[in-house]
């Protein structure tokens, strides 16, 4: 035993990023040592007056025991010299507001600059600014909003969002005349939409149904009426028979129609490297990819379980899917072999409603779940980085259903009806950018 | 002298085999003129081959091999035989006198007794005419071959001679006696050195010698007056050879020193000089000496054969002719027996008759039940004596020894009545312990028991408790099935007693005692929509038609059909409204003419305020609505009212607003309603039968009978042969309808009543609720192949809902389309589980 405690190594210690360099000459130190020891070590070779917490990598995976568990697994000699990369630890995300609503939230989008965008179950689509301020509420849905889209920075459309809901419409937003207003509504869906999606340059939208089709939109508003586009199908004679109620928005119709999918689609994102892919998840338990341009199904990724959410990040080139399995999975699109998950992470205790990939890392995802926690990931890393449980009694327990991260703020809202908005280590987050694209020239 | 004449004996034999061997070959190579004795070996040869033919035509179509084998015999013995039996054999036996003489020479060879003129006769017969050894040869093969008698005689003479292929039995070896070489070893070793290989050059035969002359026996003298000396067989003169005169041949004498051993061959007309070694011999000849110089003819005798009879003999005897030649006399006996068996004088034995066998067989063969067991009573195994204990020791501990109070008391009580019949003693060393005084008796008392105690063998059965568990596969291998609660759906404040999900899976209904009717979204457990309907609502159900979205559900009395106005749009709302009014116009068309109908029904417009929130269709009853079941295409409702008879099952046309009462009467109340999902059949659970009737035909189909006191509930796998029946006491029954009415299998895994059963449509699931708060879920699985029995796995019991009022849950129903499974209970709470 007492010759097991005191087994040392020799580590290197590599810094990722630079201003944390210290020398590479290999140093001794105990086996027993965990993350905290050495991030002491580092600490004490830096001179830090005030220590910075560290994460250690060894074969790309965080150290999360200690060394000797970590030779134990790897299968790595001891009388080797082991090489530890170390980056700043991400500060744990602190909640830093809570903007309550009447009813559930059911989706939320942030828009830059800091405009958070938030569906709710009464049909009401609100505008926060950072300022705790509602600087709209907007009521054109005649039912439940199920999924919001804002647009991305830089968008010259006068659309400024977009709303999905369970009134089988979707209604884009803008501005006109100095007020917030509904521009037209997109009809053609047979049941209610799940989830809406605007691509990276603010041409177009898609939108996801639980009529088990993608349908494809541009995100310009028509200069007349669609409804003769629409007089051939189910659509039709509902939108006549309401004309009271939506007599004064425009109807859009849609550009083409994406249908493969078995059962409802819940979910729909795209690829931000390449506009004309989309990705859908649904209840007939795949990930699909499709090219909206020729409407082609591309690829069909099946799992067992119900898809509930699918991102897609542009730095790590994977797609995130939540499943009602309570887990996270994620998926290499550009893989041949499409049933191959790549990795499933698992720590919730309820259905997974939404993923959500960091804007800027190609490490970092969270996760909502309907056990009330968002679950910060680093894909290094099998367990989750943070669990961020709702600081508020009330939310306890309360199910989480739409997610957001916007640049440095982690944005969650759900059952009880209060948009959580949480801010994470922003200065961990520039390092990671900037390394990014060392890593991928590499 | 005896000696002498023996090995003399010998080289003859030797010598006669050669002149034998070069008389066959000489004859092989084919001469043209052959001489008396060429002529007589060429007839024979020829007359034996064609014997051997005939032999050999006798045999044709015989078996191969036997043919084969014959024709072997057949060319070795041409090969080897000097002569045959042939009649001019015969004549030339009886011209030759020195045949007779020789039989004589044999004969006395016997006996031992010889004389040197017998001698000197046979060395003449044999050295200087080879044809007459071989003439010799023939006489003594057709001697043995012409009388018994003579063959032995010839036998008993044979002392290694090549040329005598007669037979020799083993008893005439057994009768000679060889001497025993053991002792003089050397000299016999000495002996054998002494005698040279003999080399059989042409040159030391006449018999070979290149005859020119050709011109026949014939004297010469006749042609002295001739310039030729004969005729060649062609008839052509040969002419005499030149000759010198008495001058050249004086000349010639006087340079040719061998002249002096140089004589006239007359016959041949040349002169043939003698050499050195046989002037030498000639010499030895006139003077009456062994022609052989190197011959010792007082060598030391070397006894091959003795009067003394040896235990082991030895004999250094070479190796006779026969041993290694096949006999002709065996091939001849051999073709005899072929000859005899083709003719069919020889027959093969008669088989064996099986029955003259006497037939042996076991008596105890079937007497053994099973193998390993002893016949007769089994054996006891005595039981074992118990090992001593430390009170046994001849030094035990000091608690062991007895005080004094137990030696009295032991001393007292009856030697019968005692523990055990001794005191324990210290004798402190083994060397001190007596005598056991009580051994015979304790030996006789073990006797005793082991003669008069009656015993028994009992067998125990050596199973292990795993064996008993029934095989079931493995429930991680039987994935998907709902294994853990994912939501929960909380509103209700009463009992839900009723749930049910819409065909597309994303809604689900659910009927509470609190009147209210809720519409919940199934992922994220919202409620979508509120029905407060007055009164208790019992059973709610989608219609299971896809092309509408309408569900009913019964409320008190009353069964509301409804079109939740949130879930469908368009097209589908209208075709929903249609269908549920449609039947209003046809309904009072038809009132008229059935104004007398007795049905206690009465279809109704409800409310205005109903009417906004979707109910279209109010169908009045007398009696509160207890269960509800649609038919599959969505037209038929089936509902059950609390009343007994025929009247408590009533059907509904959606359609035309018609209702109708399928059974005048029915034994019993009626626990529960379910249409077949493949044949127009309809269930009719009672308390405690199911009944299937046949709707189209208005009969009873089957009666199953799960032997349970109280059913309450019943449903019908997807595929529509089998069943499965829940009851209040407990127990689950599955019916296989092509089986049997009786349950093919019965599990009672619950503590309290089964209030629900489910069959999942998609997946091979189904589920049990029970009042103890838990619900179980099996996999079972039916297979296409008719001869496999359905297989029924116990997967996982689910618990969370809580017991109010010792009710537990109160409905499942699993999802249409996932492997997920939802709950009502008592509580007021739906949980989906997954």
């Amino acid at each position: 035993m007492d010759t097991k405690s005191e087994a040392q190594i020799q580590i290197r210690l590599v810094a990722k990023q630079a201003k944390h360099a210290v020398p590479s000459t290999p140093i001794v130190v105990p086996q027993q040592l965990q993350r905290y020891g050495l991030s002491e070590i580092v600490n004490h070779l830096l001179g830090n007056e005030k220590p910075v917490p560290f994460d250690f990598l060894a074969d790309g995976q965080f150290l999360r025991s200690t060394i000797s568990e970590h030779l134990k697994d790897s299968g790595f000699s001891a009388e080797n010299i082991l090489t530890l990369e170390y980056v700043e630890s991400m500060l744990p995300p602190t909640e830093i507001a809570s903007y309550s609503h009447d009813d559930w939230i059911s989706s939320v989008s942030a828009s830059s600059p800091d405009r958070f965008v938030v569906g709710s179950y009464d049909g009401i689509v609100r505008v926060w600014n950072a300022q705790s301020e509602c600087e709209a509420e907007l009521q054109a849905h005649e039912s439940a909003v199920k999924c919001v889209a804002a647009t991305a920075a830089g968008s010259k459309s006068k659309v400024e969002f977009v709303s999905g809901s369970q009134d089988r419409t979707a209604i884009g937003w803008g501005t006109k005349s100095g007020q917030r207003k509904a521009l037209y509504a997109a009809r053609g869906h047979t049941d209610s939409i799940e989830a809406v999606a605007i691509n990276p340059t603010n041409t177009h939208f898609v939108t996801a149904s639980a009529d088990s089709t993608i349908r494809f939109w541009s995100l310009a508003a028509p200069k007349k009426s669609e409804d003769d586009i629409l007089e051939d199908t189910d659509a039709a004679p509902a939108s006549k028979k309401r004309k009271g109620a939506h007599a004064h928005i425009i109807t859009k119709a849609a550009i083409g129609t994406l249908s493969g999918h078995v059962g409802p689609v819940t979910s729909v994102c795209f690829n931000k490297d390449e506009e004309s892919q989309v990705f859908s998840g649904g209840w007939d338990h795949s990930m699909r990819t499709w090219d909206v341009a020729t409407g082609v199904n591309l690829t069909t990724s099946l799992c067992d379980k119900v898809v509930l959410d699918v991102d897609y990040s542009a730095h790590s080139r994977l797609v995130a899917t939540g499943h009602a399995d309570r887990s996270v999975r994620l998926w290499d699109p550009r893989s041949e072999d499409s049933t191959v998950v790549k990795l499933r992470l698992s720590s919730h205790k309820g259905f997974v409603s939404s993923v959500a990939w960091a804007p800027s890392s190609a490490y970092m995802l969270a996760s909502a779940s309907h056990d009330g926690t968002i679950k910060v990931w680093d894909i290094r890393s099998r367990p989750p980085l943070y669990t961020v449980h709702p600081t508020d009694a009330k939310d306890k327990g309360k199910k989480l259903l739409a997610l957001d991260w916007h640049r440095s703020l982690l944005l969650a809202g759900g059952e009880s009806g209060s948009l959580r908005i949480h801010s994470v280590n922003s200065q961990y987050e520039e390092e990671q950018n900037k390394e990014t694209p060392e890593e991928e020239e590499a | 002298m005896a000696a002498g004449k023996g090995n003399k004996k010998r080289s003859a034999a030797h010598r006669d085999a050669e002149a034998k061997t070069a008389a066959a070959k000489s004859s092989s190579t084919g001469d043209e003129f052959p001489t008396a004795m060429g002529s007589i070996d060429v007839s024979s040869e020829s007359e034996y081959a064609s014997d051997a033919d005939s032999d050999s035509d006798l045999i044709e179509g015989s078996e191969q091999n036997f043919e084969d084998v014959l024709k072997a015999m057949a060319a070795d013995q041409g090969f080897e035989v000097g002569g045959s039996s042939s009649g001019e054999d015969d004549e030339e036996e009886g011209e030759e006198g020195s045949d007779g003489e020789e039989s004589d020479i044999h004969s006395s060879d016997i006996d031992g007794a010889s004389s040197e003129g017998e001698e000197a006769d046979s060395e003449d017969a044999e050295g200087s005419d080879s044809d007459g050894e071989g003439d010799g040869g023939l006489l003594r093969r057709t001697g043995s071959r012409s009388t018994d008698g003579q063959a032995t005689a010839v036998d008993s003479d044979s002392d290694g001679a090549a040329s005598d292929t007669s037979q020799i039995n083993d008893d005439d070896m057994r009768k000679l006696t060889i001497r025993d070489f053991g002792a003089d070893l050397a000299s016999w070793k000495a002996y054998r050195q002494t005698l040279p290989q003999i080399d059989a050059g042409y040159a030391s035969d006449s018999s070979t010698e290149d005859t020119p002359n050709t011109i026949g026996n014939v004297p010469i003298a006749w042609y002295e007056d001739y310039p030729h000396i004969g005729y060649t067989v062609d008839g052509q003169r040969v002419m005499r050879p030149a000759t010198g005169d008495e001058l050249d041949k004086f000349l010639e004498n006087m340079d040719n020193p061998d002249v002096f051993r140089t004589a006239r061959d007359e016959a041949n007309q040349r002169d043939v000089t003698v050499s050195a070694e046989e002037i030498d011999i000639i010499r030895r000849i006139q003077g009456g000496d062994i022609p052989d110089a190197a011959y010792d003819a007082y060598a030391p005798t070397v006894e091959w054969f003795t009067s003394q009879t040896m235990k082991t003999p030895v004999t250094g005897a070479p190796l006779t002719k026969r041993g290694f030649v096949p006999s002709k006399w065996e091939h001849k006996r051999v073709m005899q027996i072929v000859r005899a068996i083709r003719s069919g004088a020889i027959t093969a034995p008669p088989a064996r008759d099986q029955q003259q066998q006497p037939r042996l067989y076991d008596v105890w063969e079937h007497a053994e039940a099973e193998p390993g067991e002893r016949r007769g009573r089994p054996r006891m195994v005595a039981p074992r004596l118990a090992l001593p204990t430390h009170e046994e020791s001849y030094h035990p501990p000091e608690e062991y020894l007895p005080t004094a109070e137990q030696r009295a008391e032991w001393e007292a009580t009856d030697a019968e009545d005692r523990r055990r019949a001794f005191l324990p003693q210290d004798f402190g060393a083994l060397r001190n312990v007596p005598g056991y005084e009580r051994f015979v008796d304790e030996r006789f008392g073990r006797c005793l028991d082991l003669y008069l105690a009656p015993r028994m063998l009992r067998k125990k059965s050596a199973l292990n408790a795993d064996e008993l568990m029934p095989r079931l596969p493995d429930p991680r291998d039987l994935r998907p099935f709902p294994a853990a609660e994912a939501l929960a759906y909380v509103g209700h404040s009463g009992r839900v007693r009723s749930i049910s999900v819409d065909p597309t899976g994303l809604w689900l209904l659910s009927g509470s005692d609190d009147g209210s009717v809720r519409l919940w979204e199934v992922v994220t457990g919202r409620c979508a929509r509120v029905w407060t309907l007055g009164g208790t609502v019992h059973a709610v159900a989608w219609c299971p038609n896809a092309d509408v979205c309408v569900f009913a559900a019964a409320v008190g009395s009353r069964v509301v059909v409804v079109v939740p106005p949130e879930l469908c749009d368009g097209q589908r709302r209208t075709v929903s409204e249609d269908l549920v009014r449609a039947g209003f116009a046809s309904a009072a068309a038809e009132d008229a003419a059935a104004a007398d109908d007795s049905l206690p029904v009465s279809w109704d417009v409800p409310p205005t305020a109903e009417q906004t929130a979707g109910v279209h269709v109010s169908i009045a009853m007398h009696r509160t609505v207890k269960a509800l079941a649609w038919h599959r295409r969505g037209d038929y409702l089936a509902t059950l009212t609390a009343e007994e008879g025929g009247g408590a099952v009533l059907m509904h046309q959606l359609s035309k607003h018609k209702s109708q009462r399928p059974f005048r009467s029915l034994k019993g109340a009626v626990q529960s309603i379910r249409f077949h999902p493949t044949r127009p059949w309809f269930l009719v659970a009672t308390q405690r039968y199911v009944r299937i009737y046949n709707l189209m035909q208005q009969a009873l189909v089957k009666t199953l009978q799960p032997g349970v006191k109280w059913i309450s509930s019943v449903d019908v796998h997807p595929q529509g042969d089998n069943v499965v029946v829940g009851s209040y006491d407990k127990k689950l029954s599955w019916f296989d309808l092509d089986l049997s009415v009786k349950p093919y299998r019965s599990i009672r895994y619950h503590r309290q009543a089964i209030r629900q059963v489910c069959f999942s449509r998609k997946f091979p699931l189904f589920a049990t609720a029970s009042d103890d708060g838990s619900i179980q879920v099996y996999h079972g699985m039916v297979y296409q192949d008719l001869n496999q029995n359905p297989l029924i796995v116990p997967l996982k019991i689910l618990r969370g809902h809580e017991i109010r009022n010792s009710l537990g849950v109160l409905d499942c129903v699993f999802h249409p389309i996932q492997p997920w499974l939802l709950s009502s209970g008592a509580d007021g709470t739906i949980r989906l589980w997954t």
